[in-house]
């Protein structure tokens, strides 16, 4: 029984990496067939609500089951109110750019929920790596925080260098495009930590929201990169990282409430 | 305090109440996890008869399955255990093993009949 509860928990982790591959592929097909055409930006725009919406759902049915109480209640229901902050961030930008007409909303509102959603994401991430992240060694640390350091300062530099925009909102433009590395780099520091420590135990070694952050670390470097450089035209890539992230967090939560506070709990009444 | 000293039976009831007592601790800081997960833990742990008796616990094979299970967090619940117990019993253990894995505190405290 137990070497069929073990074996099952393997074949529900490729089934969901094969499930991700699968939705992130059938997303970003459609995003890019579409760029083109005329309705290219509502699908956009709505594959980005509607992915970080799905991830947003399954956070609250995480919440719902395993309330606040712990480590991980509550870093689960940090998690909900930052993908909240980003849903409703995703909303605005579709609503500046369809709704009103503004092909490059930025700065704007959903830059302030953009960055007030980095808080809570923060805070799980950091409270969540005292799980996952034991057993790392100080030196890796230094070297991690060195790169992350670099590479922060590395864009922000680039920043400066292709700050092009004028105007009144030049300056918030500025700060608010210099903010985000700064926030990413947060961020960035426990998910590359604990990517590197992963691979082991059997319902740990992917740690799905991490790598999730790398991906989004990734796409909002791109956009904040390309906001600030004014060259808003080409964010097919940037789009279709940031709906990889979502959904990856989507498979994260799914994998969490599955196997953590889900399926197990319900095998134990059956089968003791 | 010696456990080896058994003349009257004080050190059986000594090594049980130890026992005891890190049993107590190690559901505690499961459980401070949050419910469901503690609760998954706790249903894998009993599949694999390490929760068998409420009253004692063997820390090796508890380390060794949850080491298996959750891969690194098993080293911060025996961090949190380990931290726990030395609160527990204002204990000066594990002040010789400092560099010792937060395991072999454990059974040091348990071995020395401090815990």
């Amino acid at each position: 029984m137990e070497q069929q509860t073990y074996m099952n928990i393997k074949r529900q982790r490729t089934n969901l990496i094969i499930g991700l591959i699968v939705s992130i592929a059938v997303v970003n097909i459609a995003v890019f067939f579409s760029a083109a055409s005329e309705i290219g930006m509502m699908v956009a725009d709505f594959s980005t609500i509607s992915t970080i919406a799905i991830a947003f759902g399954l956070s609250l049915v995480v919440v719902g089951k395993q309330k606040i109480s712990g480590l991980f209640g509550r870093a689960y229901a940090v998690l909900a109110i930052g993908l909240v902050c980003w849903l409703t961030a995703e909303a605005l930008w579709a609503y500046y750019q369809i709704g009103l007409g503004i092909e490059n909303p930025f700065p704007s509102l959903a830059d302030a929920f953009w960055l007030a959603g980095y808080g809570p994401f923060a805070y799980h991430l950091f409270s969540t790596s005292r799980f996952f992240g034991k057993g790392i060694r100080k030196s890796f640390l230094a070297v991690v925080t060195l790169a992350v350091a670099l590479y922060v300062t590395f864009y922000i530099s680039i920043i400066l260098d292709t700050f092009e925009l004028t105007g009144p909102d030049a300056l918030l433009s500025l700060a608010i495009g210099i903010s985000y590395p700064i926030a990413d780099g947060v961020i960035l520091l426990p998910a590359l930590a604990i990517i590197m420590n992963s691979g082991r135990g059997q319902l740990t070694s992917i740690p799905w929201m991490f790598v999730a952050f790398i991906l989004l670390v990734a796409a909002d470097s791109f956009l904040g990169l390309g906001a600030v450089a004014a060259t808003t035209d080409q964010t097919l890539h940037i789009t279709m990282l940031y709906n990889a992230a979502y959904l990856c967090i989507a498979a994260g939560l799914f994998w969490y409430n599955r196997m953590f506070i889900g399926i197990l709990p319900k095998t134990r009444t059956n089968t003791t | 305090m010696s456990i080896s000293d058994d003349s009257d039976g004080s050190g059986n009831r000594d090594k049980s109440a130890g026992q005891l007592v890190l049993r107590k601790v190690v559901d505690e800081t499961v459980r401070s996890l949050g419910g469901p997960i503690s609760k998954t833990i706790m249903w894998h742990m009993s599949n694999k008869g390490i929760f068998s008796e409420s009253t004692r616990i063997d820390i090796t094979a508890f380390y060794l399955n949850l080491k298996e299970l959750v891969g690194p967090g098993a080293d911060m619940i025996m961090e949190e255990t380990c931290k726990q117990l030395q609160k527990h019993y204002g204990t000066k253990a594990g002040h010789d093993v400092v560099r010792s894995s937060p395991l072999e505190k454990i059974q040091k405290m348990m071995e020395i009949g401090e815990a």
